[in-house]
């Protein structure tokens, strides 16, 4: 039979009748991470050679083993700031909300690295593109009307001032190098020509 | 009767004198949160060096802040390490006599000091090279 008072199942007194869940998956992670570490740690140290973590996570031991060692010790760190905090906050709006965010920024991340993780495993860090900035205007393909123009149009009064362009990164042989001829498009995109042509130029003084 | 009872309290900490067990608990426990929030630092890391095109934070960390701040990481994860296994023994219901738990507290901190010692010997060992010869 039931010794609670109805104030007290109100309230929610009384055992928590859960929390051995907690204390196990704490002990198996300990003793997960009690492998993860030290092989991770005798591969950074035995393997330190070869360059920095982001070029060993090629070697898929080694990505899995940086995958494991994050969700699991972030894990295992989280039931045990779980017990700190109810150990020393005791207001429950506090405590409550501490371990929640805990548990929020842990995961989120917890998701970034694991992300990060595959991502240099399969592609790489972060290389520069070619072309930096990423637009060069010569790679692009000029509408068919437009073949033989250059980019710039200048009206007819700056017709001999020099327009100081962007410096453009040279295309580097790219087979393409401006002899053969250059695809283009047929003109079903609209694209903008400023508004001059020969018949618009005023009179030559 | 209120939790705001301004009667005094018999002194505990500033009284009793530290104890092989207390000061290692202890420790195992502020070991603990330093991790937690070290593995949070190793996370944004993880993600900075994987996205990020700048090397700003990775010449912090080859600085001289940086690498005393990563030995004294390595060592608290080397003593949480070495007092879990302590703490894991417990569980099993091995090692609760005195003697076996002053000497396994003992071994604990020997051999945490060791282990950084030859880790941090053998990563500065490689890590000369790096210094002088692979700045790229």
């Amino acid at each position: 039979m039931n010794l609670k008072t109805p104030l007290a199942k109100v309230k929610g007194l009384g055992s928590a009748k859960e929390g051995s869940h907690h204390w196990l998956m704490q002990r198996l992670t300990a003793l997960a991470l009690i492998f993860i570490v030290t092989i991770f740690v005798s591969m950074l140290v035995w393997s330190g050679k070869n360059g920095d973590i982001i070029s060993m996570l090629q070697s898929p031991l080694f990505a899995v083993l940086m995958l494991l060692f994050i969700t699991v010790s972030v894990y295992h760190g989280s039931l045990g700031i779980r017990v700190v905090i109810e150990d020393y906050v005791h207001k429950n709006c506090i405590k409550n909300f501490l371990i929640i965010s805990c548990n929020f920024i842990s995961i989120v991340l917890v998701t970034g690295a694991a992300l990060s993780i595959v991502k240099v495993h399969i592609d790489g860090p972060f290389r520069f593109p070619k072309y930096w900035p990423m637009h060069n205007e010569s790679k692009l393909q000029k509408p068919c009307h437009m073949k033989n123009e250059s980019k710039l149009q200048q009206p007819c009064h700056m017709k001999e001032v020099q327009i100081n362009s962007q410096p453009v990164v040279p295309m580097q042989n790219e087979g393409n190098d401006g002899k053969a001829e250059q695809p283009c498009y047929r003109e079903e995109i609209k694209i903008y020509t400023p508004p001059v042509s020969p018949e618009n130029c005023p009179p030559k003084k | 009767m209120g939790k705001n009872s301004t009667r005094p309290l018999s002194p505990h900490l500033t009284i009793y004198k530290p104890q092989i067990t207390t000061v290692l608990s202890i420790t195992h426990r502020a070991t603990g949160i330093a991790l937690y929030f070290s593995a949070w630092l190793f996370a944004a890391w993880i993600i900075i060096s994987a996205y990020s095109p700048c090397d700003c934070l990775n010449s912090f960390i080859r600085s001289g802040v940086g690498q005393a701040g990563l030995v004294l990481v390595s060592m608290a994860l080397f003593y949480h390490l070495f007092n879990g296994i302590r703490h894991l023994f417990w569980d099993i219901g091995k090692g609760y006599s005195l003697r076996a738990v002053t000497l396994s507290g003992w071994s604990v901190i020997i051999l945490t000091i060791v282990t950084t010692i030859i880790v941090w010997s053998a990563m500065i060992g490689i890590n000369m090279e790096f210094i002088t010869g692979l700045i790229s």
